[in-house]
Formats: structure tokens, C-alpha cells, sequence
């Protein structure tokens, strides 16, 4: 007797609570809730916090311009601390506490990764600003998840298109050991072929290596035609040091990751014709008014200034894509997970956005092009448009 | 050829970076036994301060000196809280404590100075010096002028002061020692000031060569110790030697075999020859006898 009643107990409360579950993900009727977890501290901090407020930028005008269809938005904002686990249990709160119509964020590889199994789980999008192309590749496991920076392999093309234009096809590669290095060699590699470049030399080193003149010693004496150069601060930056020191003369062309005013800081006059491949948003007074982008940028970067007093980075423009999205969704009244979903992936066509212009499909949810991204020279200490 | 003087001059700059940290290692050792594993911190602290100075619009030589007399007291206050306080600990713990408090220094660092490198202005030219078709820069001579000084330096005092005396008394027997009116406990809070001082000198050469960061010790202490004990634990002349060694064999092997392969090359070095000489190239058999 009493195994049942503890039973019919516990029944009342499953019950309960999945009436109560189900009432719920009705929603509140007069806001759209959406999650953004973004590193607003932590190693990950100065990538997340532009993304921070870009977000908070965007919420605070879409309301004051009257919301979406007369209801407002509310972005339910968490911090993860640069961590996996900390944004595992914010993606948890989201979704079941929250419920939240969509998710953006975050800010690390390592994040979103740990946040995507839960999003797939429980049939929620995902709109993330880390870079691994594993976020949202095999495309089967990452039906409900998107991505908005480019990826390394847009990096890769991009310069490849660079040095066909300038006739070079013999280059050498010097790369950190770490993942981020690792990874841009793999891509570099595997579209050699594509662009008919050749890998006459490559080389690594640590990223705490003070010196590098060995490995440029011999990419000097190899018959490469340009060095491309793999890694984030501060070894590209030693490297380009060395280089001068050496008076090595084939042109120097970094990755994305040095795309920032540190690398100039430290290399100093050393930095002088390094060019990069990198998003808009790194020098958004120099994009020309007859760019597709030219409105999306020039706007969302006077708010940025204007609010917060420090330039968005390209950081920002991810905080800008990951939430204008999602808003283009609802207001094109997709305003359930179900349907967001299938919007992203089937109707955003040619969106211009602040990072590129994003056509999703159901076999691509980064949705850019290479040429989205411009490449970038340094001149006298500034990092300026490259023609 | 000119690519083989390169890497030579190359693993030479590299070396004498490893070699002059090494040398911290050897004086805290030599006195106290312990193996100051928060030596690489000390190195950090001189680029890092040296670096806040020069920003605030301190004159170079002021900055200098004074970044070496905040890493001293810095060195002497961990001897005063940390080690002192740890009485009768054997050696073995004495390590592990120093192991806290490096990652205490670490984490204090990445607090005031963030986590981004940094650049430190070079103490001259910055143009480099050809030698034989290879290139070495300014910076790097002057790591090498001061590891040599350092070496002559300690060599000096150790020998032919009554203070490098009473340093060798405490090494060989504390006991005696404290009969002998020689205070063990003022020597170590010295050993560690001094190690502390070589630390900061060291940072500051080196912070012109690389970009400084707040962890950049952890890599400048394995390679300074595995320096260290490459040349025999204890002796100052073995650490300048196993620190070229070390570096010149990286640059070697990352030059003649493959840069991905040079630390496994010259730890996998250092390993063969220990097995060889156990108690490192300039060791002396007996560990236990102290002296630099």
C-alpha cells in the first residue's frame, strides 16, 4: 500500500511538472527571450567583451526603435568565465530555466563545443562566435547549430587568392605547435592543391621560443616566395622581428590571429608590409562607401563608439551577426525554436551582415565566402586596407 | 656554411637566455640546497616591472636599478614568509613550497599586468652585427657580456670574500657553521636575495629579446633548470654551460633535423648524458659538498 502511494506521489509530480514545462515553453507573450553567453571574463575576455556589448548595444536600440513587431526583446546575458563547464551550465539554465528562443555564444572554440551537444539534445539554435570550423562540421551533427566568424579555412583561401594575384606559388609555412597552429597548417595543406601553390618548406615553433632564427635561416635558403606565418602573440611577432634582424626579404603573410594593435606594438618597426587576412571590423573608417557592407559596419560601428568608447574589433561584429540573426528571424515571424531553425537554414540568403554576407544552407551553417574577408597591411604603425 | 654560423649564433643567443637563468638556480642551491623552482617567476618580475618603470617615464638606469631592488626585496620577503617559517622542513618540501609559490607570483602577475606580452626597449642599437655572413644582434652580446660577468661576479665572492666563505660553510655543515658564529638562517635570506637579484638582471637583458608575458617563466625555469642540472647542480660554470649546450643543440637540431623535433632532440641530449655523468657535466661526484 504504501509503494503505491509513494508511486501516485511521484506521479503528481512528474505530472506537475511536465504540465508546468509545458506551459512554459509557451513563452511569456510579450517578449522574445533569447540566451546569449558570451567570456565577458577570463583568458577568453577581450574577444568576449566587445561581443558582451555589442550585444547589450543591440537590445537596448531594437527596444528603443519599438521592438519586433511591438514586443520587446529581453537577452537573457550569462558570463562563462572562458570556461566549458561554466557555459555548459548557463546553455542548462537557457533552455530549461529561461526558456530562451534561441542561444548565442560562446565565445571559445572550447565552449561551443561543450554547449553544442546540449543545443542538439534539446532541439534549440545555436548561433556561435567561436572559429573551430568543428562547431559546425560534419554538418549532420550540427543541424541546430550556426557560426558567424569566418573560419581558417576562409583565412587560407583568402591568402591563397592573394598570392596568385601577385604570381607567387612556392611558399613556406612557420607555424606555433599548438592547436591554433596546427590547425591553419592542415588547412593550408589540404588547399594547396586548389590554388596550385606548392609547400616547399615548413617549419614550427613553441610559442614561448625567443628566438626564431634558425627555422628563418632556412626558409631564407629555401626557394619559397612568400613565408606564411601561423600563430597568435607573440611569436609572430618575434618572428617578424628576426626576419628584419636577418634582413630576410620574401613577403611576410600572418593569419588572422595577429589581426589586433598588440602585434603591432610589440614588432614595432618590424611590422612594416605584414599582411593578414582578416574581417572588416579591423578597420572599420577604411572600408570604401561603395562596399556592400559599407551601412551594416559604418552604423553598428558610430553606436559602438558612441556607447562605449572603444572600437568593436572584429569580436564585435560576431556579437552583431550571432543577435541580428536571430531578430531577422522573428521578424520574418519565425518565433519558435522549430522554425528559427529552418529559417536560418534555409532563408537567410545574401544577408549582409557586419562580419559578411551570409547564405546558409542545409550543407553550410557558416554561410561566408573567403572574399568576405579583405586582406590588411601594416603602414606607418596602423593596420590599413590592402587593395 | 653562413646557414650552419647562424644556427650556431642562433643556439649561442638561445643558450646564453637559458644560462643566465640557470645561474639563479645554482647560487640558492649551492647555499641552502633547496632548488628554487619560483626562479623563472623572479625572471618574469624583472621584465615585468622593468617594463610598468619605463612606462611611468623612469630614465632607463634608474628603472633598471630599481627594478632589481624590487625583485630583491620580493625574493627576500619569500625567503622571510614561505621558507623561514617552513623550520626543520627537509629540502624535498622546501621545493614543493617554492613550487606554491611561484604559481602564487603567476597568478598576482597575470592580475596587474594582464595577459598579453609586452615590449621592453633594448639597451642600445637595435642594429645587428654581422659575423662570418650570420647576423647577431646587439642585445644578444649584452646577454652574454652579463652572463659572463654574473659568473666572474660569483666567483669573486664565493672565493675571496669572507661572505662566500661563510656561504661554503653553511653548504658543507650547517652545524658547524652556527658554531663558527656563521648564521645558516642569514645566509639563506641573503642566498635568496641574491638568486632573486640574478633573477631580475637576468629578465632584464633577456626582456629586450623576447616579448615578456606574465607566464614566461614557467618556460625560462625548465630550461634554466634542466641548464642547471646539465652542468652539474651547484656549479656556476657548469650552468653557463649547459645552458650554450642546451641551446645550441636546439638550434642545431631544429636546423639540420626539424624545429618541430628540437626540444625532444635536446631533452633526449640531456637524458643520454645524465645517464652517462649522473651528477651533470661540471658536477662534482659527491652533490653533497656544496661550493659554486
Amino acid at each position: 500500500m504504501k509503494k503505491w502511494v509513494g508511486f501516485l506521489l511521484m506521479m503528481v509530480v512528474v505530472l506537475g511538472l511536465a504540465a508546468c514545462s509545458d506551459t512554459e515553453a509557451q513563452g511569456d507573450a510579450d517578449v522574445y527571450k533569447i540566451g546569449a553567453i558570451y567570456s565577458k571574463t577570463g583568458a577568453g575576455s577581450p574577444l568576449g567583451e566587445p561581443e558582451w556589448n555589442a550585444t547589450k548595444l543591440l537590445e537596448k536600440k531594437i527596444n528603443e526603435e519599438g521592438g519586433i513587431d511591438g514586443k520587446k526583446v529581453e537577452i537573457v546575458l550569462a558570463d562563462d568565465e572562458s570556461t566549458p563547464e561554466k557555459a555548459m551550465e548557463e546553455m542548462n539554465r537557457m533552455i530549461h530555466d529561461e526558456n530562451v528562443v534561441a542561444v548565442l555564444g560562446s565565445t571559445t572554440s572550447g565552449a561551443s563545443l561543450a554547449m553544442k551537444g546540449i543545443a542538439m539534445d534539446n532541439e534549440v539554435p545555436l548561433v556561435s562566435a567561436g572559429a573551430a570550423v568543428s562547431i559546425i562540421s560534419p554538418v549532420e551533427e550540427a543541424k541546430w547549430v550556426f557560426k558567424t566568424p569566418h573560419s581558417d579555412a576562409h583565412a587560407v583561401e583568402r591568402i591563397y587568392m592573394h598570392l596568385q594575384n601577385e604570381g607567387m606559388n612556392k611558399i613556406a609555412i612557420l607555424a606555433d605547435s599548438n592547436a591554433f597552429g596546427e590547425s591553419g597548417v592542415e588547412q593550408l595543406e589540404a588547399l594547396a592543391g586548389d590554388y596550385g601553390m606548392e609547400i616547399v618548406i615548413k617549419e614550427s615553433y613553441n610559442t614561448d621560443d625567443p628566438d626564431m632564427k634558425t627555422q628563418l635561416t632556412k626558409i631564407d635558403s629555401s626557394d619559397a616566395e612568400a613565408m606564411i606565418v601561423w600563430g597568435t602573440n607573440p611569436g609572430p611577432a618575434i618572428i617578424a622581428k628576426n626576419s628584419k634582424e636577418l634582413g630576410l626579404d620574401i613577403p611576410y603573410i600572418g593569419s588572422h590571429g595577429i589581426a589586433n594593435q598588440s602585434f603591432i606594438d610589440l614588432a614595432g618597426e618590424a611590422a612594416e608590409g605584414v599582411t593578414i587576412p582578416t574581417g572588416k571590423l579591423l578597420f572599420p573608417t577604411q572600408i570604401p562607401e561603395d562596399d556592400e557592407q559599407y551601412d551594416v559596419i559604418s552604423s553598428f560601428y558610430d553606436d559602438y563608439m558612441s556607447e562605449y568608447d572603444s572600437a568593436p574589433t572584429n569580436f564585435g561584429s560576431y556579437g552583431y551577426d550571432n543577435l541580428m540573426l536571430i531578430v531577422d528571424a522573428l521578424e520574418s515571424g519565425a518565433t519558435d525554436r522549430e522554425s528559427i531553425r529552418e529559417y536560418l537554414e534555409n532563408d537567410v540568403q545574401g544577408y549582409v551582415g557586419a562580419t559578411g554576407i551570409f547564405t546558409f544552407s542545409a550543407d553550410d551553417h557558416n554561410g561566408l565566402e573567403a572574399d568576405s574577408m579583405v586582406l590588411a597591411e601594416v603602414s606607418a604603425g596602423e593596420w590599413t586596407l590592402k587593395e | 656554411m653562413a646557414d650552419s654560423v647562424q644556427f650556431l649564433i642562433s643556439g649561442l643567443t638561445i643558450g646564453s637566455i637559458y644560462a643566465i637563468v640557470a645561474l639563479g638556480f645554482v647560487t640558492i642551491y649551492s647555499v641552502t640546497k633547496v632548488i628554487n623552482l619560483a626562479q623563472g617567476e623572479f625572471v618574469m618580475l624583472g621584465g615585468m616591472i622593468m617594463f610598468s618603470l619605463l612606462k611611468l617615464g623612469i630614465p632607463y638606469l634608474i628603472a633598471f636599478l630599481t627594478t632589481i631592488a624590487i625583485v630583491i626585496m620580493i625574493g627576500w620577503l619569500l625567503e622571510r614568509t614561505i621558507v623561514r617559517k617552513a623550520k626543520g622542513a627537509d629540502a624535498l618540501s622546501l621545493i614543493i613550497l617554492t613550487i606554491g609559490a611561484a604559481i602564487f607570483i603567476r597568478g598576482i602577475a597575470s592580475m596587474v599586468w594582464g595577459k598579453g606580452s609586452v615590449k621592453v626597449d633594448s639597451f642600445a642599437s637595435n642594429e645587428p652585427v654581422y659575423v662570418m655572413g650570420a647576423t647577431i644582434t646587439p642585445q644578444s652580446i649584452w646577454v652574454m657580456v652579463f652572463m659572463l660577468a654574473i659568473v666572474a661576479g660569483l666567483f669573486l665572492l664565493i672565493e675571496k670574500t669572507m661572505l662566500g666563505k661563510a656561504f661554503r660553510a653553511c653548504s658543507v655543515n650547517p652545524v658547524a657553521a652556527r658554531l663558527m658564529a656563521v648564521s645558516p638562517k642569514k645566509m639563506s635570506s641573503f642566498s635568496f636575495a641574491l638568486s632573486a637579484g640574478l633573477g631580475a638582471l637576468a629578465g632584464l637583458v633577456i626582456a629586450p629579446i623576447i616579448f615578456p608575458a606574465y607566464d614566461m617563466g614557467v618556460m625560462l625555469g625548465i630550461k634554466g633548470f634542466s641548464a642547471t642540472i646539465l652542468g652539474g647542480l651547484g656549479s656556476a660554470p657548469g650552468a653557463v654551460l649547459g645552458g650554450l649546450l642546451l641551446g645550441v643543440i636546439e638550434s642545431l637540431g631544429a636546423g639540420f633535423i626539424s624545429s618541430g623535433m628540437k626540444d625532444a632532440i635536446a631533452f633526449g641530449f640531456v637524458l643520454m648524458l645524465l645517464l652517462i655523468r649522473p651528477y651533470g657535466l661540471l658536477g662534482e661526484k659527491n652533490v653533497g659538498k656544496g661550493g659554486l
